[in-house]
Order: structure tokens, then C-alpha cells, then sequence
């Protein structure tokens, strides 16, 4: 499902050269639930960011899917974004201008624009609410009447929009207490015993828990 | 769901918005209250000069020392296909009864069937022993219908009050008629005037009396008004746009204003941005995100702008200029409009542009 070979990365910061992956080999399979796991500055941002198709590497090739997305134009990795990737953050990161359900069409309006009807929208919006575990008595609050469980959640409902298969998670326990964030790891389970390829990043020892693999990453280095 | 962002996006720094509406809205007034202000000024100066539109007037040529027409001279212009009206005009003083006052004006001596072509506003019928006063004699000499006026020791009822039509009468004269004239100034003719009805022909006009008058030499100069009309009706055309031009500026500042707003808010909004990348959204989606906002700025301002502008319009050509809003002052209110929401979009393409081509991951580690 996802594969990079060779894949390095650097980057400047204050003129120095950061060389925030070296040689980075990855495979991970359809369906596997991944943690990569190491210290801040380790390089595991920037590998999110690279599989996420937010970011290109300098060396290396990158397969989303089978699809070689080192090579593609903004445009075309968009479009990756869009139909193969859910994106869940640290911050959940809700458009606050929105509510809940409208958080969730969104991906949908960027992808069907005006092909798919408002209510073919809102059904799908209602069912991945549903799926992320969320009471649809919320679906018209606005993120900032939620509690962070509740907000992680219709984040987690965004990302599952367009059924992408691989769903991307930046420390998505990292703003919660520990309760809530292992409701969050099993809800993540969930999703992956229902066929998504999880990766997350993260700190959270807990995580190991769920994960099906636990990558290290240090100096830019896969440590097994 | 563009539309709906857009609107609560302005709505979260509502007084932000505002201040940016009423920079539009200012700006389109201007530009549009000032074009009709423009279109009614040229209506309302070229109406005055639209009465003479029909005339062309022959002059002798001073210049090569012909003072005035003999009647022969009238009779060879009479086999053109219009009406010729030979005009005598003596300065002289002229006394008011009753009021012990004397007045230096311009005689003029018009047949009195000849008076109706001059468009003078003049109803009555002048007889050898009235006289017709300018509304400006009458104003300032404090004469009315009725009153008396003394020439060459004759007394004359004034029988009527006319309004001068610059070109051919000037505005400070009284007229008798001809027959009169000639009794106090003798034969002799200042101008004549030639009344062509259809106005299609009076370069045809011109160009005939030239034939006939200046075959040896240039006895006479022949000019007419459509020519001069046109020019006053350019130069008007200018002033609006000139006018116009003031109010564009206005207009540019709102745009700046608008511009301001925007960037502001991509830069306020630049995780937001971020994050809707990462979900999918394409340069295009941003770049329709922002332009959605401008164009709820541009359109709910110009349309205010547009109502308050003939509002402000309607006032002015109404009380200053005693005119009326024509559809050509509309064509103003939409130009404001045009313009209006043009600038709202244009202020607001680079921010969107910047918006759009925000990198990612420097936008999602924005605070």
C-alpha cells in the first residue's frame, strides 16, 4: 500500500542543513496498523508529510497505492490527497467556521464540487460521523462547543470522507488525556479491522498496543 | 458551502468587514454620484443650446470691411430651402419709467413673423409699439410684463420676457420689431439667421450660402451650431469623465482597503489553509474561497453604493442643476457597480493567489 525506497530529505533551518531522513525503506502493507515511534527531531514529521503527499523528497521514490507520487505535479498529488489519504492531527484542526457535519462534507465539496446533491452529502457526512462513534446530536455543533474527544472524532470523521484507503495520524492522542486518547486508539482499530491502513506518529507508548508494527525512527534512521 | 464560508468568514471580524464595505461603498458612490452629476451638467448645458441647434448664422466680415447686410443681400439667400431672418442689433440706452433708471442694451429688430423661429419662449405677439425685454434685463432692472420702457423718447409697453438663446440674441437685449428698428436705426442688418428645420441639412445650408456670398472674396462668415454643439457636448463628455476619474480614485483606495482585509486574513488564516490542503483542497478551492469573500464585499457594496449614489445624484441634478436623472445617468450607477465589484476582485487575486500557493506544511505548523 505504501512503499518509499531510498527516500532521503533535508532541509535548512538557521543555515544549517538538517538531514531529516537518510535512506528511509518502508514498506507497509494493506490493512497493517503502523506506529513510527522516536524522539522530536527524529524525522517522523517529515515522513508523515512525505507519505501524506505534503511534502517531496529530494531522493528516493514513493509508492502511494501503487501510484509513483515523487514525480506527479501539485495538482495530481491533490487529487492523492484527496481520494487516497485521510489526514488526522494533533491539533484536529476543525475549520471553525463550521460545523461538525459541514467539517466533514467539506472533503466532498472538494472532490464532487457540485456533482454530488447537499443531501447525498449530508448522508455521507451522518454516516461517517457515525462510523467515527460521534452521537449526531453534535453534528450541528461548532468545534469549539466540543470536547477534544468529540473534536479528534470529527476530525476522524473528515478523514474517512472520501473512504480513502490509508488514514494518516499525527499524534492524535498528543492533545488528549489518556482516557480519551485510548478511545481514540480504538477507534482507530476499529476503522483498521474495517480494512484502512493506519500509520501514526506518535510519542504514546500506548499506542504500541494497537499497532500491528512499531517502526523506530532516529536521526532520520529506521531503527528496527 | 463556498458561499456559506465566505459569509461566516466575514462575518467572524464583522467590523473589519464593515470598514472595508464602506470603503466600496464610498467609492461607488463617488464614481457614480459624480458621473451624474457630469451627465446632468452636460444635459443641462447642452439643453441650453439645443434651441439653436436648427440655426445657421451668417455674420459680415469685419475683417475685410463688410459691416453689415443690405436687403439685397437677404434676397439672394432666399432661394435656399430655408428660413432666412434678417437680424439688425443697435447698443443703446434705454429708460425704465417709473424708476428713473437707464440701461445700455442691445436693440435688436426682428420681423415680428420672423420671432417665432428664434425659439425665445416668447408667446405674444410683438406689435410696433411693444417690446420684447431679456430675462436678465428684466432681473436686473427690476422690469415686469406691463412696465414701461423709453426709446429715443417713445414709450413701449413691455409685452413680453423671453429667454435668450445665447447664440443669436444676447442676454442682455431687448427686441423690437423691424419696423420700429428702422424708424430709430435705418436699413441696415447685423446678421442673418437661417432657420433650417431638418438639422441634416444644415451643412448643405452652409455650404450653399458660402457659394453665394463669398464668390469674390469672403464677405461674410457663416457658422452654425451643430458644430459648436458637438464640441461643447466632447468637452461635457470629458468633464464627466474627468469627474469620474475623481471617484476612481476613491474606488482605488477602497481597493486597497479590500486588498488589506484579505491578506490579513490569509495570513490570520493560514493554518486554516493548511489544513484544507491537507484535506484535499485544490489551488483552485482556496483561490474560490477568497474570491467568494470579495465578491460579497464588491456586490453588497456597489449595490449600496449604487442606491445611496442616486439618491446623492437625484439631489444634486435636482436642486443644483434643476434637471433630471436621464438613463444615461444609469449607465453611471452601473458603471459604479461594474467597477465596484471589479476592484473588490481584483485587490483580492493576489491575496487568494498567495493563499493558494501556501506551502503546506509550513501553513499546518502555523499557530
Amino acid at each position: 500500500m505504501i512503499e518509499l525506497k531510498d527516500v532521503t530529505k533535508s532541509y535548512k533551518m538557521g543555515g544549517e542543513i538538517i538531514h531529516a531522513l537518510k535512506a528511509v525503506n518502508l514498506k507497509i502493507k494493506e490493512g497493517e496498523f503502523v506506529a513510527i515511534m522516536g524522539p522530536s527531531g527524529s524525522g517522523k514529521s517529515t515522513l508523515l508529510n512525505i507519505i501524506g503527499c505534503l511534502d517531496k523528497p529530494d531522493n528516493g521514490d514513493i509508492y502511494i497505492d501503487k501510484i509513483k507520487t515523487n514525480d506527479l505535479d501539485d495538482e495530481e498529488l491533490t487529487k492523492i490527497r484527496r481520494n487516497k489519504i485521510g489526514f488526522v492531527f494533533q491539533q484536529f484542526n476543525l475549520i471553525p467556521l463550521l460545523t461538525a457535519l459541514e467539517n466533514v462534507e467539506l472533503p466532498l465539496i472538494f472532490k464532487y464540487r457540485n456533482t454530488l446533491s447537499e443531501k447525498e452529502g449530508k448522508e455521507i457526512a451522518l454516516k461517517c460521523l457515525k462510523m467515527a462513534e460521534l452521537d449526531e446530536k453534535f453534528a450541528s455543533h461548532n468545534p469549539n462547543q466540543l470536547s477534544g474527544g468529540q473534536q479528534q472524532r470529527v476530525a476522524i470523521a473528515r478523514a474517512l470522507a472520501n473512504n480513502p484507503p490509508i488514514l494518516l495520524c499525527d499524534e492524535p492522542t498528543g492533545s488528549l488525556d489518556s482516557k480519551t486518547g485510548q478511545k481514540i486508539l480504538e477507534l482507530l482499530k476499529k476503522l483498521n479491522n474495517s480494512g484502512k491502513t493506519v500509520v501514526v506518529v506518535t510519542h504514546d507508548l500506548t499506542v504500541a498496543k494497537y499497532a500491528d508494527r512499531v517502526i523506530h525512527l532516529r536521526d532520520g534512521e529506521i531503527k528496527i | 458551502m463556498y458561499l456559506k464560508m465566505a459569509k461566516r468568514n466575514l462575518n467572524r471580524h464583522i467590523l473589519r468587514s464593515i470598514l472595508a464595505l464602506l470603503g466600496i461603498i464610498i467609492g461607488v458612490m463617488a464614481i457614480s454620484s459624480l458621473g451624474i452629476l457630469g451627465g446632468g451638467l452636460k444635459q443641462g448645458i447642452v439643453g441650453n443650446f439645443e434651441g439653436v441647434a436648427n440655426f445657421v448664422v451668417v455674420f459680415p466680415n469685419a475683417e475685410e470691411g463688410y459691416l453689415h447686410f443690405t436687403k439685397k443681400d437677404v434676397d439672394k439667400l432666399k432661394k435656399l430651402n430655408c428660413v432666412v431672418i434678417p437680424v439688425s442689433s443697435k447698443t443703446d440706452v434705454v429708460y425704465i419709467k417709473g424708476k428713473n433708471k437707464k440701461a445700455y442694451t442691445t436693440i435688436y429688430g426682428i420681423k415680428k413673423e420672423d420671432i417665432k423661429y428664434l425659439n425665445l419662449d416668447a408667446k405674444n405677439k410683438l406689435t410696433d409699439t411693444t417690446v420684447y425685454v431679456d430675462s436678465f434685463f428684466a432681473d436686473v432692472h427690476d422690469v415686469d410684463t406691463g412696465d414701461m420702457v423709453v426709446l429715443k423718447n417713445i414709450s413701449f409697453r413691455v409685452e413680453n420676457i423671453y429667454n435668450s438663446s445665447f447664440f443669436v440674441i444676447s442676454q442682455n437685449s431687448i427686441i423690437l420689431s423691424e419696423k420700429t428698428y428702422k424708424r430709430f436705426y435705418g436699413d441696415n442688418y447685423s446678421m442673418i439667421v437661417l432657420y433650417v428645420k431638418n438639422k441634416e441639412d444644415i451643412n448643405k445650408i452652409k455650404n450653399e450660402t458660402e457659394k453665394i456670398m463669398n464668390k469674390k472674396e469672403k464677405t461674410v462668415i457663416v457658422l452654425s451650431m451643430d458644430k459648436i454643439l458637438q464640441s461643447i457636448n466632447d468637452v461635457m463628455d470629458k468633464v464627466s469623465l474627468f469627474l469620474m476619474g475623481i471617484g476612481g480614485i476613491s474606488l482605488l483606495v477602497a481597493g486597497i482597503g479590500i486588498g488589506n482585509v484579505m491578506l490579513m486574513s490569509t495570513i490570520e488564516r493560514t493554518k486554516e489553509i493548511g489544513v484544507m490542503k491537507s484535506i484535499g483542497a485544490s489551488k483552485r478551492d482556496i483561490i474560490t474561497l477568497f474570491l467568494y469573500e470579495a465578491l460579497i464585499l464588491g456586490v453588497v457594496g456597489s449595490v449600496i453604493g449604487a442606491i445611496l449614489s442616486l439618491g446623492v445624484g437625484y439631489l444634486v441634478v435636482h436642486y443644483l442643476l434643476s434637471s433630471s436623472i436621464t438613463m444615461e445617468s444609469l449607465i453611471y450607477v452601473f458603471l459604479g457597480i461594474l467597477f465596484g465589484v471589479g476592484t473588490s476582485i481584483i485587490a483580492s487575486l493576489y491575496p487568494a493567489y498567495k493563499a493558494a500557493n501556501l506551502d503546506p506544511i509550513n501553513a499546518l505548523k502555523n499557530e
